[in-house]
């Protein structure tokens, strides 16, 4: 079996990977990211980036939504990429559904808020936008069924239950849409991103004092770490709670004091994921490459997001080298 | 000597020993070429002047399955089946050792055709990253083509070796 | 024949002078210009930074015309699709080059082309989507602002499953008593439907449908008909492909016009940049700049020559390298062994104080590749196709010395070729006789001779390799190493040839080259001389190696038993007492492993029958196909027979040649790097890249009047 898997993987993935071997060289160099920062102003950025494949997108951008529409773009051929590369369908869902989630989160807290909705959506997802704002009952199932369970009851719902329950959703489709890409790989990239979610919703839980059944109800099912495990640690301190995971699960090895650090949880995780990411370039063939590509894609923009509009609205570049430097060390 | 060996005639384990040596190398072959044409195609889809480069990567598993054609030559040759007229006396049991001769070939040619096949999709990413490397790209796949010809040798050895005894 | 000889280059100008100084040294193309040492800052001043910027802003744009316009280009260069297109002019049209009024007017015309032509293309999508949404719903005569309902009626438009209809349909009878439904025909696996009522009962309807797989259609951007919405695209269609007709042809023409000239700016301004650039590896103090950098001492002239114009403002001086620095390696070898440096070039040139491998390894690889694809007719095809290309066709410099290459193997092949009698493998009774009186065995009767051969040349290019190294060892004073690592080995391998070529004396040489061997690989004659024992401690030691010597040659020679038991005493005696003895006797073992260490060689003197099996391989191969003409000549009469005969064998020997020189480049390259430059070398010399002009596809042809070509790197 093993023996076919490596035979049948190369053979399926081989084109994508060969595409992604040419386009991981054209991925901004470290210099660029110096340039960037080094520019004075958003102008002096663009054309940094013009012979980058970002320059087309960005010709026009002039304002911060300029940026995200261009970066969006990116994104979206980037997404364009992963179809045309004759990946299976599971792993393009794994990357573009989380979009659909955040888009429905979007709707219902617009709803909750009795704000219009139209500039919170993105066009990355599977569902186009216009379903996604247009009648409940053309949804698509799976966003169906959550969009009922939260607006039938017409109770109260609260912002943080919204998030919960879209989050527990989106885990959980990961999770099924990397079960059925028969991908190892990504199964263990589903996996991790839940087992830091969990640590994350854990110790923010903690630090607000919840009671242990609240704080279980946010934890989500297809980490490695068994969900018991984890709430076996929730009454000591924090600090404890820190200690004891850096001693095992997915975030050995990682000093205590970051992990208790919630403000730059986000960071930390990122790294973890990364760290994953990391033993994808080294699998000749196999969707590990590609899919690995895709994330540093996805991070590449985060990053030029983060570079871009913090220009242009005037963030210190000190400031935005620290962003830069914990992103990328 | 027996005509037949095991219920199957000399000239039928020659020839189902020729056979297997050619679908081994075949399917490797065909399988190895898969592989790395696959890639080779993406690659060339991002970046059409390595064309040149990643073409002579992809024909490199080819090898094998011509190994297995010159076993099977090297078998209707050698044993006087190639074009002749009248059935040739094969005993069954020289049959079988012609079988046996066939097998390096016909198991080590598929095996190594698909290795080579996946060794060659690491060097294409060499080649894709730069462009420069094209000739280191060739060795690593070559490596491996090394046992694939080990096997070729041994088979002739032994298909010589048993024209020599039995043929006169 | 080596490694070219390199002079270290220092010249100081005044700081004024240096744009000319640079201008100079960028002609003159003959210095690689290295990292100022001693750390002074680089003359990059602000107003060199702002020119950088700039020229970064023109080669994006260049760069993007010229990307732009070659996607219409279409070169009529023969096998252009697997030669990139070269674009020559001469060194000065190219320095010329520079952006004008009528470059941006270009730019903005490709900008608005790109532009214009992908709109167009979302357009169109867009469009042909919308049409096959329409197309079920063609025969409603129901103009689409009409679609939600009047006054009385509601209606509901949008698909079902097909399988589902008749479930859907009762689902609805059930739940409402005036419902109409109006199916229009399949939409892929669904049908659509018109589902009308009465007003009254809009919201039986609406949560009856929800409740199935109902999914509602609209187009809110629409309001007539919907033939006439569908007529209406398509007409839009057209003049949208009309128009990109128009934009391609435009841009055809701009790219007959201009592709040429766009490329060759893109590569000028590239270059610009890189001369000022190259400024940040430049020293600088108040008022002079420092420049060091490497030339090749043959080109000493060319650099003095280049700089005569600003002889007053720059002072230049030449020095030998030192032992520690690290200069560029540029190989110089004769003319016919140029080729040959495409496989060293390969591999990683070599350190400037190593051995250039190019002319150790030139030979046997024209000999491997001979071996490897032994054919006469094979062999001159290959060096007419060679030559062709080289001469014919449009390539880089770096191609047509690999031509050369290729034409040696093809001249290897034929020599190959009349020794074993192949020509076009046709079989020998065919082949006329005066031929194949030069031939000297056929490989096919005499396989164990092939092989033979191939191990007995493998034995050879490994001890080239063995003798190489040692000579670079004595060379630098290493002797002692040279003893213990390279000639033991050669003294193993030369006892062995001996005692299997004198059969009656082969235990003799065996032995006798052994025990030499591990003395000399453990280095045990050093041992009393490096250990700081008291002089009875060494003087056992002596006596013990004097003792393992008497051994090694009583056990050759057949001497009385009585060394042997000698020898046992006294390696017990001083393995207890002694520390010289201790140390000599663990040297001697040492030398047994190192001598263990050894038998590595024997599977790379194997892998050199893989020149056997491919020269066989090829040969057989060519066999079949000659075989296959024949059968089609007998099977379809002489005359047609004839012309199908001819194109078989022509297409399968076409096929048998391509992949035989795959082969027969590949295998002999490896032997070369994996079994014969791991005995002696290390490579990883960094080229010579002197500073002048690099350019991709453009092609410069020196000024009129200046005829020192010299070699293109």
């Amino acid at each position: 079996m093993l023996f076919r898997k490596s035979v049948t993987e190369p053979i399926r993935y081989g084109y994508a990977v060969g595409r992604v071997r040419v386009l991981e060289g054209r991925m901004l160099s470290g210099g660029t990211y110096e340039r960037l920062l080094d520019a004075p102003t958003f102008g002096e950025q663009k054309r940094v980036l013009s012979d980058s494949p970002y320059g087309r997108f960005l010709e026009e951008a002039e304002t911060v939504e300029g940026i995200e529409r261009g970066l969006g773009l990116a994104l979206d051929e980037l997404y364009g990429f992963l179809v045309t590369a004759n990946l299976p369908s599971p792993v393009i869902r794994f990357f573009r559904v989380r979009y659909d989630y955040a888009n429905l989160e979007a709707r219902l807290k617009a709803e909750l808020l009795g704000v219009p909705v139209e500039d919170l959506l993105v066009g990355l997802g599977t569902v186009p936008i216009e379903v996604v704002k247009g009648s409940a009952a053309q949804l698509p199932k799976f966003l169906r069924d959550i969009y009922m369970s939260l607006s039938a009851e017409d109770c109260a719902v609260s912002e943080e239950q919204i998030t919960g329950v879209v989050d527990h959703a989106l885990f959980e489709d990961l999770n099924t849409a990397a079960k059925s890409s028969k991908s190892r790989f990504l199964t263990g990239l589903a996996a991790l991103m839940v087992d830091l979610a969990n640590v994350k919703a854990l110790l923010r839980a903690r630090s607000k004092n919840w009671r242990a059944p609240d704080a279980e109800a946010l934890l989500l099912d297809g980490g490695n770490t068994p969900l018991a495990e984890l709430m076996k640690l929730y009454p000591v301190p924090i600090t404890e709670i820190a200690e004891l995971l850096s001693k095992r699960g997915p975030l050995k090895g990682v000093p205590a004091d970051r992990i208790a650090d919630l403000g730059n949880y986000d960071v930390l995780a990122d790294d973890l994921i990364v760290r994953y990411l990391k033993r994808a370039r080294m699998v000749a063939a196999g969707p590990e490459p590609v899919i690995g590509y895709v994330m540093a894609r996805q991070a590449e923009v985060m990053m030029l997001r983060m570079l871009l509009i913090g220009r242009l609205s005037g963030v210190p570049t000190e400031v935005l080298r620290r962003r830069l430097r914990e992103r990328y060390e | 000597m027996n005509e037949v060996f095991w219920g199957m005639s000399g000239m039928t384990w020659a020839l189902m020993g020729a056979g297997f040596a050619v679908i081994g190398g075949g399917i490797g072959s065909a399988i190895g070429i898969t592989t790395i044409s696959n890639t080779a195609s993406g690659i060339v889809t991002e970046d059409s002047e390595k064309f040149g480069r990643v073409l002579p990567l992809a024909a490199m598993p080819g090898t094998q399955g011509i190994y297995g054609l010159i076993t099977a030559i090297l078998v209707l040759q050698f044993f006087e089946i190639l074009l002749q007229e009248t059935a040739p006396t094969i005993p069954g049991e020289l049959g079988f050792k012609i079988f046996l001769s066939c097998l390096p070939v016909a198991v080590l040619c598929l095996v190594t055709a698909i290795y080579q096949g996946m060794t060659a999709v690491g060097a294409a990413g060499m080649i894709a990253r730069r462009s420069e490397d094209s000739g280191k790209a060739l060795i690593f796949p070559a490596l491996v083509e090394t046992y694939a010809v080990f096997s070729l040798i041994a088979t002739i050895l032994m298909l010589f070796s048993l024209r020599n005894m039995y043929m006169g | 024949m080596a490694v070219a000889r390199m002079l270290k280059v220092t010249a100081i100008s005044h700081a004024l002078a240096s744009e000319a100084l640079v201008d100079s040294l960028r002609k003159a193309g003959v210095l690689d210009i290295a990292q100022d040492a001693n750390e002074l800052p680089a003359p990059v001043s602000a107003d060199v930074e702002a020119r950088i910027a700039t020229l970064d802003e023109q080669i994006a744009d260049a760069q993007f015309v010229a990307e732009f316009l070659g996607r219409y280009h279409t070169s009529d260069a023969p096998f252009a699709s697997f030669i990139s297109e070269k674009f020559h002019m001469s060194e000065d049209e190219f320095y010329a080059l520079a952006p004008d009024e009528e470059f941006s007017d270009l730019y903005r015309e490709c900008v608005f082309l790109s532009d214009r032509l992908a709109s167009i293309e979302r357009h169109c999508e867009r469009l042909r989507a919308l049409i096959t949404d329409l197309r079920p719903w063609e025969p409603l005569h129901l103009q689409i602002s009409q679609w939600r309902g009047s006054e009385h009626v509601v209606l509901f438009t949008g698909t079902v499953p097909a399988s589902e209809g008749e479930a859907i349909r009762a689902r609805l009878r059930e739940a409402v008593v005036e419902v109409s439904v109006e199916e229009l025909g399949p939409v892929g696996s669904r049908s659509a439907w018109v589902v009308m009522a009465h007003r009254d009962q809009v919201d039986e309807v609406r949560s009856t449908l929800h409740l199935t797989n109902f999914t509602e259609v609209g187009f809110p951007e629409l309001s007539d008909y919907p033939a006439e919405e569908i007529s209406i695209a398509e007409e839009r269609l057209v003049e949208l492909d009309a128009e990109e007709q128009r934009m391609l042809e435009r841009a055809k023409e701009l790219s007959e016009e201009r592709h040429e000239h766009s490329v060759g700016l893109a590569e000028a301004l590239v270059s610009a940049r890189d001369i000022l650039l190259v400024r940040e590896r430049f020293g600088s103090t108040e008022r002079t700049i420092v420049i060091t950098g490497w030339v090749m001492a043959a080109r000493r002239a060319k650099l003095e020559a280049a700089l005569e114009p600003v002889r007053f403002d720059v002072d230049l001086t030449f020095e030998e390298p030192d032992p520690d620095d690290h200069p560029p390696i540029e190989l110089d070898n004769p003319k016919w062994l140029r080729p040959f440096e495409v496989l060293t070039d390969l591999y990683g040139r070599p350190q400037y104080h190593e051995v250039d491998p190019t002319p150790l390894m030139a030979g046997f690889f024209f000999i491997f590749f001979g071996m490897a694809l032994a054919d006469v007719g094979y062999g001159i095809a290959l060096m007419i196709i060679a030559q062709l290309i080289k001469r014919k066709l449009d390539v880089g410099p770096g191609v047509k010395k690999f031509m050369e290459l290729l034409t040696y193997g093809g001249a290897a092949s034929v020599l190959l070729g009349v020794v074993t009698g192949s020509y076009f493998a046709v079989s020998t009774d065919l082949v006329p006789s005066f031929l194949l009186s030069f031939k000297l065995f056929d490989p096919l009767e005499d396989i164990m001779l092939f092989l033979v051969i191939s191990i007995a040349l493998g034995v050879v290019h490994i001890l080239v390799g063995i003798v190489t190294r040692a000579v670079m060892q004595i060379k630098v004073g290493d002797w002692r190493d040279a003893v213990a690592g390279e000639i033991s080995t050669i003294v193993l391998l030369a006892a062995i040839a001996a005692g299997a070529l004198l059969t009656g004396t082969m235990s003799a040489f065996i032995i006798g080259g052994l025990g030499l061997t591990l003395l000399l690989k453990g280095r045990v004659l050093e041992v009393p001389s490096k250990v700081e024992a008291p002089a009875w401690d060494k003087a056992l030691g002596w006596a013990w190696i004097i003792s393992a010597v008497a051994f090694f040659a009583a056990a050759a020679l057949g001497g009385p038993s009585i060394v042997s038991q000698v020898f046992l005493g006294l390696t017990a005696a001083s393995m207890f007492v002694s520390k010289t003895g201790r140390k000599a006797v663990l040297a001697l073992l040492l030398g047994a492993y190192d001598t263990y260490g050894m038998s590595g060689l024997i599977s790379d003197f194997l892998s050199y029958t893989r020149l056997a099996a491919l020269g066989l391989a090829g040969m057989l191969v060519g066999q079949v196909a000659n075989q296959l003409g024949f059968i089609v000549m007998e099977l379809m009469g002489p005359v047609v027979g004839l012309v199908f005969a001819v194109l078989v064998v022509l297409i399968l020997h076409v096929i048998n040649l391509a992949i035989n020189l795959l082969g027969a480049f590949v295998h002999p390259t490896r032997l070369q790097f994996v079994e014969f430059f791991s005995k002696f070398y290390e490579g990883g010399g960094r080229n010579y890249a002197p500073l002048g002009p690099k350019t991709k596809s453009v092609v410069l042809h020196p000024r009129v009047g200046s005829q020192e070509g010299g070699k293109t790197t």
